[in-house]
Parts: C-alpha cells; sequence; structure tokens
C-alpha cells in the first residue's frame, strides 16, 4: 500500500465511496436475504452478488499492488458490466424483476439510481484511476 | 423516530458534511475539530437509536419494516466510526474529505430512515 503518491491522494476518495457501497449493499443484501429471500430470489441474490463484489473492489483498490491490482482491475469490470446489463435489463424487460405485480429493485437497478446514479459513476471512476496510477 | 430530532440531526449531518468539505479545500488535515464534528454524528445517531428502541419498547412500529429501519441504524453508526478511524490512521487533508463523505451518508441514510419510519 502507498507505493505510489496517488494512492495517497485522491483515489482515496474513491476507495470511501467503494467502502461506502460496499457497506449499503452488504445491509441491503444482508436484510433482504434474512427477512424476505423467498419473495423475489433473483432480484436479491443480485443485491448479494452486488454486495460481494463491492467488497472485493473496496479491498483490492485499498491494496492497489501487484495481484491485488488484477483483482481490482476485474472487480472493477463485474461491477461495470453489471451496472450496465442489470440497468439495461430493467429498462428493456422489467417482467423479469416483477413479483407480485411490483418491480422488485436491486442496487444496480435503472443504472443504480436509488444510490444517486453512484454505481454507474464508480466503476468508470474506477477504471480512470487504475490506468492513471499505473503511469506513476 | 422522532420528527423534529431527525430534523435536528439529518440539517446537522448535511451542515457538517459541507464544513468538512471546506475543511478539504482549505487543505486541512484531521483534527480535533473535525474528529469531533464526526463524533457529533455519531453521538446523533447514538440517541436515535436509543430514543427509538424505547418508542419501539413502549408499542410503535414503523410504518414500513421496523427490522428493516433498525438494520439501517446500526449500519449508519458504523460510518463514522470507520471514517473516524480512517483519519485517525492517515492523517493527511484526503482523510478529511473522507470524513466529510461519511457524515453525508449518514444523512441519506437518515432521510431513507424517515421514509421507512413515517412511510
Amino acid at each position: 500500500m502507498a507505493t505510489t503518491k496517488s494512492s495517497l491522494g485522491i483515489g482515496r476518495l474513491l476507495i470511501a465511496a467503494y467502502a461506502v457501497l460496499a457497506l449499503a449493499a452488504t445491509g441491503r443484501a444482508g436484510y433482504e436475504l434474512a427477512a424476505k429471500f423467498s419473495e423475489a430470489p433473483l432480484p436479491y441474490s443480485l443485491s448479494l452478488f452486488s454486495a460481494l463484489v463491492y467488497i472485493v473492489a473496496t479491498i483490492a483498490l485499498a491494496r492497489s499492488t501487484g495481484a491485488w491490482r488484477k483483482v481490482a482491475y476485474v472487480a472493477v469490470f463485474i461491477e461495470l458490466t453489471g451496472v450496465l446489463l442489470i440497468g439495461a435489463a430493467s429498462v428493456i424487460w422489467p417482467e423479469a424483476f416483477t413479483y407480485d405485480g411490483k418491480q422488485v429493485k436491486t442496487v444496480w437497478s435503472f443504472f443504480g439510481i436509488a444510490y444517486g446514479f453512484v454505481p454507474v459513476a464508480l466503476p468508470v471512476l474506477g477504471l480512470i484511476w487504475l490506468g492513471k496510477s499505473k503511469k506513476n | 423516530m422522532i420528527e423534529i430530532f431527525f430534523q435536528i440531526q439529518a440539517w446537522l449531518a448535511v451542515a457538517i458534511g459541507l464544513v468538512l468539505i471546506g475543511f478539504g479545500l482549505a487543505k486541512r488535515k484531521p483534527s480535533l475539530i473535525s474528529l469531533g464534528a464526526i463524533a457529533v454524528v455519531e453521538l446523533g445517531l447514538l440517541v436515535q437509536l436509543i430514543s427509538s428502541i424505547i418508542l419501539v419498547v413502549g408499542g410503535a412500529r414503523a410504518k414500513g419494516d421496523t427490522i428493516e429501519f433498525f438494520a439501517y441504524i446500526l449500519v449508519a453508526l458504523i460510518v463514522p466510526l470507520g471514517a473516524a478511524f480512517w483519519a485517525l490512521i492517515e492523517r493527511t487533508r484526503w482523510s478529511v474529505y473522507v470524513l466529510a463523505v461519511g457524515s453525508l451518508t449518514v444523512a441519506i441514510m437518515l432521510a431513507r430512515m424517515h421514509q421507512i419510519w413515517f412511510g
């Protein structure tokens, strides 16, 4: 950790934002899993999956050296793919997320609108930061 | 959850978040003032937790899911602690922004808790 100057700089904010999202998604998934998983297994599984990806991404970005760097790339890329696919699916194919006539949301539904679109912004910023910090 | 107390606490968390961003822009490092500010946010959450437990013991329930409400308080309580822990380890101006993010996150979580409690 802290081998490059940038890892001490603005990247810290990115990691903090990831930590907040990891916490938010984990809290949400934990509650959904414990209280009502059987009501809507697909959206709630996706919440759990996104929580795990955010946790891995947070840790990998915080380390961000050697193998952790690769893990960070993979996690951030999975995250970007997830938010784009699920975001698009929630718009194009809402029936897939409809249970009892009501659309059940995931962290990634509508590109993360419930989280101020932070879920779609973070992976892009994450990739930019990973790309830039490599040059140092 | 008590309405007036929610109002004070939520706006205080927003104000503290903005002041901390100001501190960050002024390139200040974490100090007793900024750590004290995040401690105020944490203290507010503790009061919220205790007052809500008293309300629920007295028979009150959230309009939404009471368990979800408490899950939010418990997760929110971790945020200022984590931010302060970070600021203590890394005493750079970036940690002041981390404190700001923590305070604003608590404000957002309080708004969601208000939704769950009052419907």
